[in-house]
């Protein structure tokens, strides 16, 4: 895999991919998908973990990044431009078109069909939001999605489905403590007692007492 | 060679037994496990005051630090110099940790049990654990001192590895950075500024607090043995009369248990199953407590070295229980640890 191609994987990701990059990205998926769908899936996971968003383990594995830039594809114009998609939701390539097709088709909404768990929260990462299918004839299952996503009532006309793009805010800005869910909290809480424990039984040295004194807890992702 | 002329046998005996000595530490020079002994013996009996930059999950702090040892007794005080003040003070076997009203670190606090803590068995003598191999870089220079580099490199990718500058004059550890499989570096400790083997007057380790702080004491037990714990004060309420005690059925190789505990968490009834386990140079916690939580707490985090995981997992028909590792480990492993829990009878 080249360097080139993994800067295109993650632009992708960061929804900053032009058409030549999705381009890259779609001949690179035709010659060998299966290691650049790792790549993807990779990519997902430390940038899940990297900030702090739960992640289920699942075995099924992520979106691959053609279904990640269908979803580009189906947003309107607006949300394009706050995705920051410069470029990958004007036109994408002719590849893209068949996925949204199916999962429309299919009544299907695209979280089913990318198949990534993201863990019951009680604390969403916004803006996440759920499609009902172009035909609003039926509403996705909030069993499937885990609670997670919050669902309109039907017909409460149309909306979009795609993956959640956390989105990042300076550090100034982080919300204060208070607004942690308790799962947060209880985990940062494990993690101070953990740096307590290591600093009082440390032989020697200055790391540990290092950790404990600058433990700040993880910050949530809104 | 020496001259072939008859000279005192004393003072050739004392040449010879130089030679001896010479050739002795040129082999020593090179030996890690000696270096990292000296790094252990410079960081427990020298007298030192400095500043550190501490680098960890995208944050910089920057900490001051004066360690002296006085009779034998480890006397310390690390001051916290962005952010929330707060300083740490060690006397022996006691740490104290002033904060300030306001701190976030307060919040945590509250969920977590306030020890005594069990104190950890004592590990092997080795310097090196058995997972790591130690090999010597290049020379280098830190905080205007000339320094050695030492990579301390995990046999399997399980666990961490590192890279330690010592000091060339003592030995003292100048760098330290913590890196993770795919070599990217989650911590950095480094000195700025260091002095070694200099007096440290006792008004140094007297912490600079108005009547405010807040002191939160981090204690051993005094009356148990080693490694030895068991729930304080009433009984826990809310554990199953025959609550199983935990233990992992996976661990990498060469960690071992070091400490176990069941204390009750503050302001509740829940008692915390506490599990302790190093592998000589790196740690983790394992805790286990009973959950009644309506949503699925399950998740992973990670900052700077220390990763957590935390899983629900049914036992029986009625009980859910919260198991967490948290330590300098990678996320697999701890997910690994986590997944391979299992309730001892």
């Amino acid at each position: 895999m080249t360097e080139r191609l993994r800067e295109s994987l993650s632009a992708l990701m960061d929804d900053e991919a032009d058409d030549l990059e999705l381009g890259r990205v779609l001949r690179a998926m035709d010659e060998d998908d299966v290691s650049v769908r790792q790549t993807w899936a990779r990519y997902q996971m430390v940038s899940a973990v990297m900030r702090g968003l739960p992640v289920g383990a699942a075995d099924s594995g992520y979106a691959d990044p053609v279904v990640h830039a269908s979803t580009l594809d189906a947003m309107d114009p607006a949300e394009a431009t706050a995705a920051q998609a410069a470029g990958a939701a004007s036109s994408g390539s002719h590849r893209v078109r068949p996925w949204l097709s199916f999962a429309t088709a299919a009544g299907v909404t695209l979280m089913a069909v990318v198949g990534v768990q993201w863990q019951s929260d009680d604390e969403a990462p916004a803006p996440a939001r759920v499609a009902t299918t172009a035909s609003a004839a039926s509403t996705p299952t909030v069993a499937d999605l885990g609670g997670f996503l919050k669902v309109s009532s039907p017909g409460a006309g149309q909306q979009r489905v795609r993956t959640p793009v956390p989105l990042r805010y300076p550090a100034f800005a982080r919300p204060p403590q208070g607004e942690m869910s308790d799962a947060r909290r209880q985990v940062d809480a494990y993690m101070l007692y953990h740096a307590e424990m290591s600093a009082l039984n440390s032989r020697a040295g200055m790391v540990p007492f290092a950790r404990y004194a600058a433990f700040e807890g993880t910050q949530p992702v809104q | 060679m020496m001259p072939a002329r008859s000279l005192p046998s004393s003072s050739l005996g004392a040449l010879l037994v130089a030679c001896f000595l010479a050739a002795g530490s040129a082999r020593a020079a090179d030996d890690p496990e000696l270096w990292l002994r000296r790094m252990n013996d410079a960081l427990l009996q020298q007298d030192y005051r400095g500043e550190f930059s501490y680098y960890s999950g995208g944050d910089l702090a920057s900490l001051r630090i004066v360690h002296a040892s006085i009779d034998g007794v480890q006397h310390e005080r690390l001051v916290h110099l962005n952010g929330h003040p707060r300083e740490i003070l060690r006397n022996g076997d006691e740490v104290t940790c002033l904060l300030e009203p306001g701190d976030s670190m307060l919040e945590f606090t509250e969920s977590i049990p306030s020890g005594p803590f069990a104190r950890a068995f004592a590990h092997g003598t080795e310097m090196l654990p058995a997972g790591y191999q130690a090999r010597f870089g290049a020379r280098g220079r830190i905080a205007g001192r000339s320094a050695r580099e030492l990579d301390v490199v995990p046999n399997d990718a399980t666990r961490y590895g590192y890279r330690l500058w010592l000091d060339d004059a003592t030995g003292m550890l100048l760098r330290s950075e913590l890196i993770d499989v795919d070599g990217d570096l989650l911590e950095i400790f480094q000195f700025v500024h260091v002095d070694i083997g200099v007096d440290i007057d006792p008004a140094e380790l007297q912490p600079r607090s108005d009547g405010s702080s807040i002191r939160h004491r981090l204690t051993f037990r005094a009356d148990a043995p080693p490694g030895d714990g068991d729930a304080d004060d009433a009984p826990i309420v809310h554990e199953p009369p025959n609550a199983p005690a935990w233990k992992p059925t996976w661990l990498p190789v060469g960690f071992r248990m070091t400490a176990a505990d069941v204390r009750r968490i503050p302001e509740s009834d829940r008692a915390l199953h506490t599990l302790r386990f190093t592998d000589g140079l790196a740690s983790f916690s394992l805790f286990v407590e009973r959950t009644w939580a309506k949503n699925a707490w399950d998740q992973r985090r990670q900052h700077g070295a220390t990763s957590a995981v935390m899983r629900e997992f049914a036992v029986g028909d009625d009980e859910r229980y919260l198991v967490t590792v948290v330590g300098e480990v990678p996320m697999d492993t701890a997910e690994r640890i986590v997944r391979s829990v299992q309730p001892v009878p």
